[in-house]
């Protein structure tokens, strides 16, 4: 070590002589400097060759530090794993924890003892170390890559950290969350929205390990990322010499649907004991592929509502003005199958719905108000400064190598970012959070106390709070019926209360009289006619405008139509059996197994204090799937949920049934019936009813 | 005055490292008359520049009846200067392209500023603002107290084992203002007055008490003549800037406790008293450490993770503080064990080194890990500035920045065994369990 170098000697020297004369020309403090011309951004080389087995390597030299990293990257297209759920998390543990030639406490010692690292996951294999041990770490790599051991006793020791790992997840209201949002957005029939459960830890085995290893782990769909120390000759040959032999194989492609978005703003809420803070996220879907036209412009939105930046509106406001957080962001992900939205914050129990409020209004102001210039500037700035900043580590050259590669993006993607950054206008940051933005298509999730329940309520288009368990299933806190309770003494009991079996089953005919109004917007005239008498049954309803039937329904147990202002349609399967079911007698409860549908008590459930015996109504084979809600006090069904979930569409009706009223004899119907499908609210309100009166039989014709 | 106060500066001393590996980082380093110490490292090969002040103040400087004061002064002078408006901080960087930010420990504040290149004035204007003139009013103290009780909450009462630093070091340090951690008492925070953050600020936000720590797309000798400008004509601080002096005692009994709370899985925590970093021992307990937790093969994980399948992760790692320190040695047991069996199997792993040398093969394992680390240390403008104002403000020597490596490497299998049995004394140890509520009444 030498002091004074002759390069500071001058330095000092020039210093003394040139400083009187520079700070002649004082600072004024009051006004921000200016800054110097902006410096040149340059983007690093990168290589991109192939290997004749198909492995594509991407190259970027640097060598600044005397270390290459290798990443071999996978690229297919997502599993749904279902039953195995879990074992694409423990796969790159397992296929680190030894090889063929070497146990995992010896393959462990060799990497360390390079002072290298070695790292596995489902999707990639990644080595570093010293330029110096370049050669030994690939051996490592390769052995891992082409011999790994699968041994029982890891899969073993995995699965019970795994297990652990779970249990302790349980109590991270982080983890909980980001279950909840999977599964909202994407379901669990999409790989996206999957959660592993103890039970589908437990049930895996090596198989299903070696199975997919075999399947996936092909160059054909690979990549090897290779940064550092070394030019893309040396690192060519190195490819070859250890992932050469490397065997290429066809790997399934799935190309997956786009889950159905909510249809109207659903609360879902985790509860959590002893919970301080609310961990709040607003989040949909969106389908916008990377490196898509408006991708740059979307993260510019993104950027001004809640991105990176500090001056993003929801850290001014939920933050700095407010005061309810120590931080609130958004996100928006693109993603070539589907991506999503977030905007997020942990904030105290007392200002959750508050907090909500303000995102809501945030989410709304970017699609309602043009940003100011000022902002968009801003953020323009900030981003520009980001990306240059980036390009301090080779990883982000190499990031923009590969995303070219497995995104198909146009060569000069990046090179051309940041012209395509600055001509982002205000109109295409309205036109995108206009178009992606959903403020009344959004899963309004909340991990907190139960406390803060009640305040969410009006966040909800049904004004309804949704619980949901750790793992992203809904809650339903239920406990045991009492001994010798069973479905049909619940069922037998709903009866009596109406009247009676036996009353019940005396009634030949029946004429309902009143009004429905569907979404709070029109009201049409109702009518049902049912005759239950055998050899004649049938049932009748209309929905009808200033005396004229729009719609009608019939069935009888030759078949159903329905009309809707068109010709009659036929009902059938499952849509045909259902309706029969229902329509045709008025204790069809109790006549579940005619129709091959089985009954089931699930036990007692309490919603919002008032206590249900449950009942279950299902056929698997043509998807019949509906629970009855009985109360307990008065013995009466006051409530249906019936479901027919798709990944399409998640169809769940809940039908309540209000205001019964006694009409003679002990006898008494529900007044009001409320379904509540999807978005779509539909109440129909009972004015009068006719018991055995005379009705038109003709109105059971079929065709 | 302010003529002569300007070209007055006194060039303390200016340090050159010649290159004697191909990553050693050179580096200009000078006082300014006020007392600032500044350090310029100059790297062309990104446009951009990290502008960083380390302040001299961590949360072992407060008062005890002010505890957190230190962290809260961090969110604080973002608020603004004499010359800029509230909430204009953040604006500033932002518009620039740039990102900013700051965190305390228990021993040092940190902010910094990273910047395009050509903004180098601006990181050093808003910095010397902050040092000369923050704008401390009550609006800024009020909407911070929140913010501040919403981070702890996030990061301490919310999160998972979240208090397990407060109750380690709780039950750790008996006098030593360590005993407390840097996030604080919000009640001492709430009863804190205007009076209070301002002797604060006068006390410790002071140029002799800072480093301003450069490193980038500079040129050193118009990066001096800017510094001169904006930071000389800040006054020196003429207040007693306070360090505690006090020296926690040795014990001589195991401390045990179990903390309950709504975690499932337990943790086992075990503390050890250790030298303060930078002393001789520190290194030897570093490396002692590195032998039980560095990589897949180290002892711990091998023996307590692998082998008996006791935990979901087991290591040790120092918890090194300018004053002497600790070691916390940890681990996550798996479901079903009990703790007590994943504490014993920690302690075999420690006896083992007790009695036995490691191996020349282990030892030159852990040299390599070192030299390998070593190198990718300095690989960010950010940390190298970092690591400049760290090693000036805790040793008083930025070239350890290519030095400390010598002295790890200097360390012995003897030195290793050595340090065992000598910090790793179960008397002095202090051993936490973790444990879920409903393992009370059992």
């Amino acid at each position: 070590m030498k002091l004074f170098s002759n390069k500071h000697i001058r330095t000092l020297a020039l210093l003394f002589a040139t400083a009187p004369f520079t700070l002649l020309a004082q600072i004024d403090r009051s006004i921000a400097p200016e800054p110097g011309p902006a410096p040149i951004i340059e983007l690093g080389e990168s290589t991109v060759t192939e290997l004749p087995n198909g492995l594509t390597l991407i190259v970027v030299e640097n060598h600044r530090l005397p270390k290459v990293s290798w990443s071999l990257r996978l690229d297919y297209s997502p599993i749904l794993e279902g039953a195995t759920s879990g074992m694409l998390d423990m796969y790159g543990e397992l296929m680190r924890s030894g090889t063929t030639t070497k146990t995992k406490a010896e393959l462990d010692e060799a990497i360390d003892f390079l002072g290298a690292s070695l790292n596995a996951s489902s999707t990639s294999l990644s080595g570093s170390s010293l330029t110096k041990h370049s050669d030994e770490l690939l051996m490592l790599m390769s052995d891992v890559l082409f011999n790994p051991a699968f041994s029982e006793n890891e899969i073993n020791k995995l699965k019970t950290q795994a297990l652990s790992g779970l249990m302790a997840a349980e109590t991270s209201p982080g983890e909980i969350s980001s279950i909840l949002t999977r599964t909202l957005n994407y379901t669990h029939l999409h790989p996206y929205g999957e959660v592993s459960t103890a039970e589908s830890i437990e049930s895996l085995n090596r198989d299903d390990f070696v199975s997919f290893y075999d399947r996936y782990f092909r160059p054909n769909i690979a990549y090897l990322v290779v940064v550092g120390d070394i030019n893309p000759e040396e690192a060519y040959k190195m490819a070859e010499q250890y992932f050469g032999g490397w065997v290429k194989s066809d790997v399934p492609y799935v190309r997956w649907e786009v889950p159905a978005r909510a249809r109207f703003n659903r609360v879902c809420f985790s509860p959590i004991e002893g919970a301080v803070q609310s961990t709040i996220k607003l989040t949909h879907t969106i389908n916008m592929a990377p490196g898509s036209e408006d991708a740059i412009a979307a993260s510019v939105m993104n950027s001004i509502l809640g991105g990176g930046a500090f001056s993003g509106r929801l850290m001014q406001n939920l933050r700095e003005d407010k005061a309810f957080t120590y931080g609130a962001r958004s996100s928006f992900s693109t993603d070539p199958y589907v991506g999503s939205f977030t905007a997020y914050a942990d904030v105290r129990n007392e200002v959750t719905d508050s907090s909500i409020v303000e995102f809501l209004y945030e989410i709304k102001r970017m699609t309602s108000e043009p940003v100011d210039s000022a902002t968009l500037a801003l953020t323009k700035n900030y981003m520009t400064g980001s990306f240059a900043r980036n390009l301090e580590s080779s990883w982000t050259v190499a990031s923009f190598a590969f995303n070219i590669e497995r995104y198909d993006l146009p060569k000069d993607y990046y090179s051309t970012y940041l012209e395509k950054l600055a001509a982002v206008t205000i109109e295409d940051i309205q036109r995108i959070a206009k178009h992606h933005l959903k403020s009344d298509q959004i899963y309004i999730t909340c991990v907190g106390s139960r406390d803060v329940i009640p305040s969410l309520e009006k966040f909800s288009t049904h004004g309804i709070v949704e619980l949901f368990d750790a793992y992203g299933k809904p809650l339903i806190e239920r406990r045991d019926a009492a001994p010798g309770v069973t479905a049909e003494s619940v069922i037998t009991d709903h009866y009596k209360s109406i009247g009676g079996v036996r009353a019940l089953s005396k009634i030949k005919t029946l004429k309902k009289t009143g009004s429905i109004e569907i979404g709070g917007a029109m009201t049409l005239g109702y009518s049902q006619i049912n005759c239950y008498r055998k050899g004649a049954r049938g049932a009748h309803r209309s929905f009808s405008m200033s005396g004229q039937e729009i719609i009608t329904n019939t069935i009888t147990d030759e078949g159903g139509v329905e009309a809707q202002m068109s010709p009659l349609k036929a009902m059938e399967g499952s849509d045909l059996l259902r309706n029969q079911w229902s329509s045709l007698s008025l204790t069809y409860l109790l006549e579940s197994e005619d129709y091959g549908i089985s009954t089931e008590l699930l036990g007692i459930e309490n919603i919002n204090g008032v206590e249900y015996h449950v009942v279950k109504f299902s056929r698997t084979d043509i998807h019949i799937d509906l629970t009855g809600y009985f109360e307990l006090e008065s013995k009466r069904l006051a409530m249906t949920k019936e479901s027919t979930s798709t990944l399409e569409q998640d169809m769940t009706s809940t039908t309540n049934y209000n205001n019964y009223i006694d009409l003679g004899d002990g006898i008494s119907f529900p007044m009001e019936k409320v379904s509540i499908t999807g978005i779509q609210r539909m109440s129909i309100r009972i004015g009068n009813v006719e018991i055995d009166s005379e009705i038109d039989h003709t109105k059971f014709t079929l065709d | 005055m302010r003529f002569l106060n300007c070209i007055g500066f006194v060039l303390v001393s200016v340090t050159y490292v010649s290159a004697q590996t191909n990553n050693s980082i050179d580096f200009t380093e000078y006082d300014l008359k006020n007392g600032l110490h500044v350090i310029l490292h100059e790297d062309h090969s990104t446009p951009i520049v990290a502008v960083t002040v380390m302040y001299h103040v961590g949360s072992k400087n407060e008062d005890p009846s002010r505890t957190g004061m230190a962290h809260f002064f961090e969110h604080l002078l973002f608020e603004g200067s004499e010359n800029i408006a509230r909430g204009e901080f953040d604006n500033y960087v932002e518009n620039a392209g740039g990102v900013l930010n700051a965190n305390t420990t228990q021993d040092r504040t940190f902010y910094y500023e990273l910047l395009p290149s050509n903004q180098l004035k601006l990181g050093l204007w808003l910095e010397s603002e902050r040092m000369l003139h923050a704008k401390i009013q009550q609006i800024g103290i009020d909407t911070q107290n929140e913010v501040v009780k919403e981070e702890k909450r996030m990061r301490v009462d919310n999160k998972p084992y979240g208090n397990l630093l407060e109750k380690t070091m709780e039950a750790c340090y008996d006098e030593h203002p360590y005993q407390w951690t840097p996030i604080g008492s919000m009640d001492h925070l709430d009863a804190a007055t205007h009076e209070d953050f301002m002797s604060f600020y006068n006390t410790f936000y002071v140029p002799n008490n800072a480093t301003l720590s450069i490193a980038g797309d500079i040129d050193i000798i118009s990066t001096i003549q800017l510094i001169e400008l904006y930071f000389s004509d800040i006054p020196r601080g003429t207040k007693e800037i306070y360090i505690p002096t006090v020296v926690e005692k040795t014990r001589t009994e195991e401390r045990r406790s179990i903390v309950y709370g709504k975690d499932r899985l337990p943790l086992v925590v075990q503390a050890y008293p250790i030298p303060a970093q930078g002393t001789p021992d520190y290194y030897a307990v570093d490396m002692l450490n590195q032998v039980l937790s560095g990589g897949a093969s180290s002892r711990l994980n091998r023996s307590v993770v692998d082998e008996k399948q006791l935990a979901l992760y087991c290591g040790a790692f120092s918890f090194g503080l300018e004053h002497p320190g600790l070691t916390l040695a940890f681990a996550m047991v798996n479901m079903g064990v009990e703790p007590a069996d994943v504490e014993s199997a920690m302690n075999e792993e420690v006896d083992l080194l007790k009695s036995e040398l490691i191996s020349d093969r282990e030892l030159k394992k852990l040299k390599n890990q070192i030299e390998s680390d070593f190198v990718s240390s300095n690989s960010s403008m950010a940390g190298i500035a970092e690591s400049l104002a760290n090693y000036h403000t805790y040793f008083g020597d930025a070239n350890l920045i290519n030095t400390e490596i010598d002295r790890y490497l200097a360390i012995t299998a003897d030195d290793i065994k050595r340090a065992a049995n000598i910090y790793y004394n179960p008397s002095s140890r202090v051993t936490i369990y973790f444990q879920h509520n409903d393992t009370k009444s059992e």
